[in-house]
């Protein structure tokens, strides 16, 4: 059984979040960290702080993994601005004139 | 340097909403012209992307590079050339999707080579193209076509 972790929404927690257990992802220490601080705070600052993972012996998820992505879909709500990502798109206009020809793409086999 | 780990023409790159991994379609090896033959200048009107990804390594986090992909034909000057800035951010990889709105202009059929140069940002001159990939063009006879 999994839990989720409240503070930056990892859900493969393997113990539920408390008696002193530590989130892989943001790596809260529950019981310990959120004694004074809520859950929300910690975020903030999980995320200010680039949103790292923090276990060395669980491995992430893969390798696109993303912690605001994780924090965004586990519908959790933060008060910092989301870092660019890790990739762009662009938009490249071609000149020349629009000769209405058939085309057909030869895949890659 | 970054190293090139994906450079691939293809119909489109889907990037996934919820774990951003990239997804390409119709992976490219030549488009085919269904002519008799190539006019004096021929934009075929395709829409396609090139997908780049590039590996970084410890030292060039943070810095900004200058990706270039052209087409050439042959020895010829470029007939489609695209710079782009990008910043290595905390992930090790970066991916650029350059997405051209038609072929550039084509006066012959035979293999066009697209390059892949890169250099960091504030650099002038062009280093010799880190990865090539070519592509087909080629003319498929209207008469042919009809009777398929």
């Amino acid at each position: 059984m999994y839990y989720p972790c409240p503070v930056c929404g990892y859900g493969q927690m393997t113990e539920p979040p408390e008696n002193y257990n530590i989130c892989p992802s943001c790596g809260t220490e529950f019981g310990y960290h959120d004694l004074s601080t809520s859950h929300r705070s910690l975020r903030n600052k999980w995320l200010a702080n680039g949103a790292k993972w923090f276990s060395f012996a669980t491995p992430k998820p893969d390798i696109y993994w993303n912690g605001f992505v994780q924090v965004t879909g586990a519908g959790l709500p933060y008060d910092v601005p989301a870092p660019s990502d890790s990739f762009k798109e662009v938009e490249v206009t071609v000149p020349g004139s629009d000769t209405p020809e058939m085309t057909q793409p030869c895949q890659s086999r | 340097m970054p190293k090139p780990l994906i450079f691939a023409p293809c119909e489109r790159v889907i990037i996934g909403m919820g774990d951003q991994a990239a997804s390409l379609i119709v992976i490219l090896h030549g488009l085919q012209m269904h002519a008799d033959a190539i006019p004096p200048e021929l934009t075929p009107l395709y829409r396609f992307s090139v997908f780049t990804q590039w590996h970084r390594s410890p030292e060039e986090e943070g810095k900004t590079f200058e990706q270039r992909v052209a087409m050439v034909y042959e020895n010829e000057s470029p007939i489609l050339e695209n710079i782009t800035a990008f910043k290595m951010t905390e992930s090790t990889t970066y991916r650029v999707i350059t997405n051209f709105q038609k072929f550039p202009a084509l006066t012959k059929y035979g293999e066009y080579i697209l390059t892949l140069s890169i250099r960091a940002q504030g650099e002038s001159a062009w280093p010799i193209p880190v990865a090539t990939y070519p592509l087909a063009i080629t003319l498929v006879p209207k008469a042919t076509t009809q009777v398929q």
